[in-house]
C-alpha cells in the first residue's frame, strides 16, 4: 500500500499514520536535544577551557542559531544540500553555492519513530536516529533541503538512503570497497561526475571551473585552519570533548566563518598550559561519535583521561586532509576532490584497511597516546571487525586499547564507566611502573 | 593502619576491614534498594567482627556497579583493578597471571603481566548472559538452592547441553527439559557447561595463562568450578572466599593510600 507524503512524495515503505505518529513527536525530539546540548555544554563549561570555545557552543544546538541562519537563507533563494556521510564532497556543492549540512544523527530520542519502522532490530542507532528526524520533521534544516546525498559506505546507510526516498529526494552514491585500484578509484570518480550532473540537473546550472576552482580554495582554507588545530591538541590545550564538537560545527556551519573561529582558537592555544597534564592520554577511534551522543568522550574524560587524538570520521578526519590539485583544469580538481575523499579516508567499509592500523598507530606515537579507545556503535559490524584486528596489531605494539560498545541510550552508562575507569586505572598503573 | 573496601556489586554488597595488612572483618549481604544503607550495614557487621568502630577506620575505598553512590567512601576503583589488587594480595606468590571472575551482572576476565599489573581485560555484555544471575535464575525454575547447585550437579553421568547464553532463553530450554523429566543434576551440570563455555572464550580473548585464579559469589559452587577447569583444561586457584577478593582490593587500596599520605 502505498500513500502520498510531503510534496507529493509517493510513500512506498511509510505510511500517513507512522509519519503522523512520528511528527507528534517533532516537539519531544527539538526539547530533548535542547536538554542534552544544554547540559553537556554546562558539564564542558565547568571546566577550564579557551575562551573562543564560545563561538562553537553557541553553534552547537542543531535546531538553534544557525538553523534559523539557514532558514533565512533557504528563504532568499540560497541552496542547502543534506548528505549522510564524510564521503558526499563539500567541494562540489560549494561550487554549485550550496551549503551542505551533514545530517549523521547522535539524538537519542530521534531513534523511537525509526523505531515504528524498523523494529528494534539491532541496528546501528545512527542510522535509526537520522531516519527518525527526517521522519519527524524535527531538523527545521533537513526539511528544507533541496536534496539528500548519501554515500552507501554500510549496508545500513544503503538502506537508509533507500528508505529516506518516501519523504526526501536522495542522491546515491555508490562507494566502491576496494579503494586501493586503479578500477576502485575509476568508480568513484564517475560517482563523482555523476553527483555534478545531478547537481547541474538540479539547478540548472553548469558547473564552470572557476567555480570549483573558488568552493576548493574555500575548503582548502577550512582544512589548513583544521590541522593546524591538531597539532596543537598534541599540547593538550584542550579536552578532546571540545575539539570533537569544533569538528562537527563544520557540519552545518558557514565554513568561512568556521576556519576563521578555529584559527582564532588556535590563536588562543598557542600559548595555553595543558587542561589536564596528568591525564591519562587517550586516543579515540571507532564508529562515529556524533554529537550530542557524548557517552564517551564525557566518560574518558570524566574518569582521568584526555582525548588527545581521534581517529573518527566525525572528528580529525572531518577536515584533516587537503585537495591536492595537480593541474586546475575541470578535470584535474574533479580528481583532486574524488580522491580526497577516497584515499586517505579510513572508514572500515574498505578492504583491506590497513590504512587505518597505520594511522591509529602513526597518530598514538604521534600524540604521545598511552591508549586507545573503540568506539563500536551496536550493529555497526564493520566498526567492530576492524576493531578486533586493530586490537592485535595495537597490541603487538605493546599499546593497549579497549574495544566499548555502545547504543544511544543512557542504560550502559555505568557498564561502559567501568570499562573506561579500569582501562585508564591500568594506563596510569603502566605509567607509574615504568615512570 | 585500619582501612576498608566495599564492594558494592548488583546483586551483593560485601565489605573488608583491614588491619595492618590482615583482614580482620568481613560483611556480605544482598544489595537492597538503597546502596547506601547496605553498604553501611555491610561495613558494620565487618568492623563487628573486627572489634573495631567505624571512626577508626583511617580510609574506605569503594568499588563495584555502586561504588560512586555510597557517601562512605573517599575514593572510588573500578572493580577491575580492585579485583587485580585482591587478587595480589591474597595469591601473591602462586603466580596468578589470568584472573576470572563471574558477577552478578558482569563477568571478567583480567590478564596480569610477570609484575602482575593489568595487562588486558574483558567484559561480558550489558546483559545478563553468563553472569551470576544466570545461575541464579536458572536455579529458581529448577526449585533448587544456589547452595546445592553445585554438589548436585557432580552427581550428573550426562550433562545435558544447554544451547543458550541468554538468560531468558535458556530459563525456557530449562523448562522443557524439567517437561521431558531429565534428571536435575544432568540439566544443572548442562547450566554450569554453558557459563563455563561462554566464561573460556573471553578468557582466551584476554589470553589464559597459568595460574588461572577463580573469584566471585559463583567460585563457590563446586560445579561451575569443575566445569570451567574441563572446559579451560587447567586446575583452578579458588580462594578461601572468593566473595570478598574485590572488596579486599579496595581496602588493600585504601591502605596504600593511607601510607601515601603518611596516616596511621
Amino acid at each position: 500500500m502505498t500513500g502520498s507524503g510531503k510534496g507529493g512524495r509517493v510513500l512506498r515503505y511509510m505510511n500517513a499514520e507512522m509519519l503522523e505518529s512520528a511528527r507528534a513527536a517533532r516537539g519531544r525530539i527539538q526539547e530533548a536535544a535542547r536538554e542534552q546540548v544544554q547540559g553537556h555544554l554546562a558539564a564542558m563549561r565547568a571546566n577550564d577551557r579557551p575562551r573562543a570555545m564560545a563561538y562553537f557552543d553557541g553553534m552547537a544546538d542543531p535546531f538553534g542559531k544557525r538553523a534559523e541562519e539557514l532558514g533565512r537563507f533557504r528563504a532568499s533563494g540560497g541552496r542547502v544540500v543534506g548528505t549522510l556521510c564524510y564521503f558526499a564532497p563539500a567541494e562540489i556543492f560549494a561550487a554549485f553555492g550550496a551549503v551542505p549540512v551533514r545530517f549523521c544523527s547522535g539524538l537519542y530520542e530521534a531513534v523511537h519513530p525509526a523505531n515504528d519502522l524498523l523494529g528494534d532490530a539491532g541496528l546501528c542507532p545512527l542510522v535509526k536516529s537520522t531516519l527518525g528526524l527526517k521522519m519527524s520533521g524535527a531538523s527545521p534544516v533537513l526539511e528544507l533541503c533541496d536534496l539528500v546525498v548519501v554515500p552507501t559506505p554500510c549496508d545500513a546507510k544503503l538502506k537508509l538512503g533507500e528508505i529516506l526516498q518516501d519523504t526526501v529526494e536522495v542522491h546515491l552514491m555508490n562507494l566502491p570497497a576496494v579503494k586501493g585500484t586503479e578500477e576502485g578509484r575509476a568508480s568513484w570518480m564517475n560517482e563523482i561526475k555523476g553527483l555534478v550532473r545531478r547537481l547541474e540537473g538540479l539547478y540548472g546550472v553548469r558547473l564552470m571551473p572557476r567555480m570549483l576552482r573558488k568552493a576548493i580554495a574555500t575548503y582548502q582554507r577550512a582544512q589548513a585552519a583544521w590541522r593546524r588545530f591538531s597539532a596543537l591538541r598534541r599540547k593538550g590545550g584542550i579536552w578532546g570533548r571540545d575539539a570533537l564538537l569544533v569538528a562537527q560545527v563544520s557540519f552545518h556551519d558557514d565554513i568561512a566563518r568556521w576556519t576563521e573561529n578555529v584559527n582564532r582558537l588556535c590563536d588562543e592555544l598557542e600559548g595555553r598550559p595543558p587542561v589536564a597534564p596528568e591525564a591519562a592520554r587517550i586516543m579515540l577511534g571507532g564508529s562515529p561519535v556524533i554529537w550530542p551522543n557524548w557517552k564517551v568522550p564525557l566518560l574518558i574524560e570524566e574518569s582521568g583521561g584526555i582525548i588527545i587524538a581521534d581517529e573518527l570520521c566525525s572528528g580529525s578526519r572531518t577536515m584533516y586532509d587537503p585537495v591536492v590539485v595537480g593541474e586546475w583544469t575541470m578535470e584535474g580538481m574533479l580528481v583532486a576532490v574524488a580522491e580526497r575523499y577516497l584515499v586517505p579516508c579510513t572508514c572500515p567499509s574498505f578492504s583491506p584497511n590497513l590504512d587505518r592500523e597505520e594511522n591509529m598507530l602513526r597518530r598514538m606515537r604521534e600524540f604521545g597516546a598511552e591508549g586507545a579507545v573503540f568506539h563500536v556503535l551496536r550493529g555497526c559490524h564493520l566498526n567492530s571487525l576492524d576493531a578486533t584486528k586493530a586490537n592485535v596489531v595495537l597490541r603487538r605494539e605493546r599499546l593497549p586499547m579497549l574495544k566499548v560498545e555502545s547504543e544511544y541510550d543512557e542504560g550502559d552508562l555505568e557498564q561502559v564507566r567501568t570499562r573506561i575507569e579500569a582501562f585508564i586505572e591500568m594506563i596510569r598503573a603502566r605509567r607509574e611502573q615504568s615512570g | 593502619m585500619i582501612t576498608a573496601g566495599i564492594d558494592l556489586g548488583s546483586t551483593y554488597v560485601k565489605g573488608v576491614v583491614l588491619v595492618d595488612g590482615a583482614v580482620k572483618g568481613w560483611g556480605v549481604q544482598p544489595t537492597g534498594p538503597d546502596h547506601d544503607e547496605t553498604a553501611r550495614a555491610v561495613l558494620g557487621s565487618a568492623l563487628q567482627m573486627a572489634g573495631l568502630r567505624l571512626e577508626e577506620l583511617g580510609y574506605i575505598v569503594s568499588t563495584g556497579y555502586g561504588r560512586r553512590v555510597t557517601s562512605l567512601a573517599k575514593e572510588t576503583i573500578s572493580e577491575i583493578s580492585a579485583n587485580a589488587e585482591g587478587t595480589r594480595f591474597v595469591a601473591r606468590a602462586l603466580g596468578v597471571r589470568t584472573i576470572l571472575d563471574i558477577g552478578g551482572q558482569d563477568t571478567k576476565a583480567i590478564a596480569l603481566d610477570e609484575r602482575l599489573n593489568i595487562d588486558n581485560f574483558a567484559m561480558n555484555d550489558k546483559c545478563a548472559a553468563g553472569t551470576g544471575r544466570f545461575i541464579e535464575a536458572l536455579a529458581g525454575v529448577l526449585g533448587v538452592g544456589i547452595d546445592d547447585m553445585g554438589p548436585l550437579s557432580l552427581k550428573s553421568q550426562s550433562p545435558l547441553r544447554i544451547t543458550s547464553t541468554c538468560t531468558v532463553f535458556a530459563r525456557s530450554e530449562v523448562v522443557t527439559l524439567i517437561a521431558e523429566g531429565k534428571p536435575k543434576e544432568d540439566i544443572i551440570a548442562g547450566i554450569h557447561e554453558a557459563l563455563a563455555k561462554r566464561l573460556a572464550t573471553m578468557a582466551r580473548k584476554v589470553g589464559v595463562r597459568r595460574e588461572v585464579f577463580f573469584d566471585g559469589g559463583p567460585a563457590r559452587n563446586i560445579g561451575m568450578r569443575a566445569a570451567l577447569e574441563k572446559e579451560l583444561g587447567v586446575t583452578l586457584v579458588v580462594p578461601e572466599r572468593p566473595q570478598i577478593v574485590t572488596a579486599t582490593g579496595a581496602a588493600v587500596l585504601a591502605a596504600a593510600r593511607l601510607a601515601k599520605a603518611g596516616g596511621q
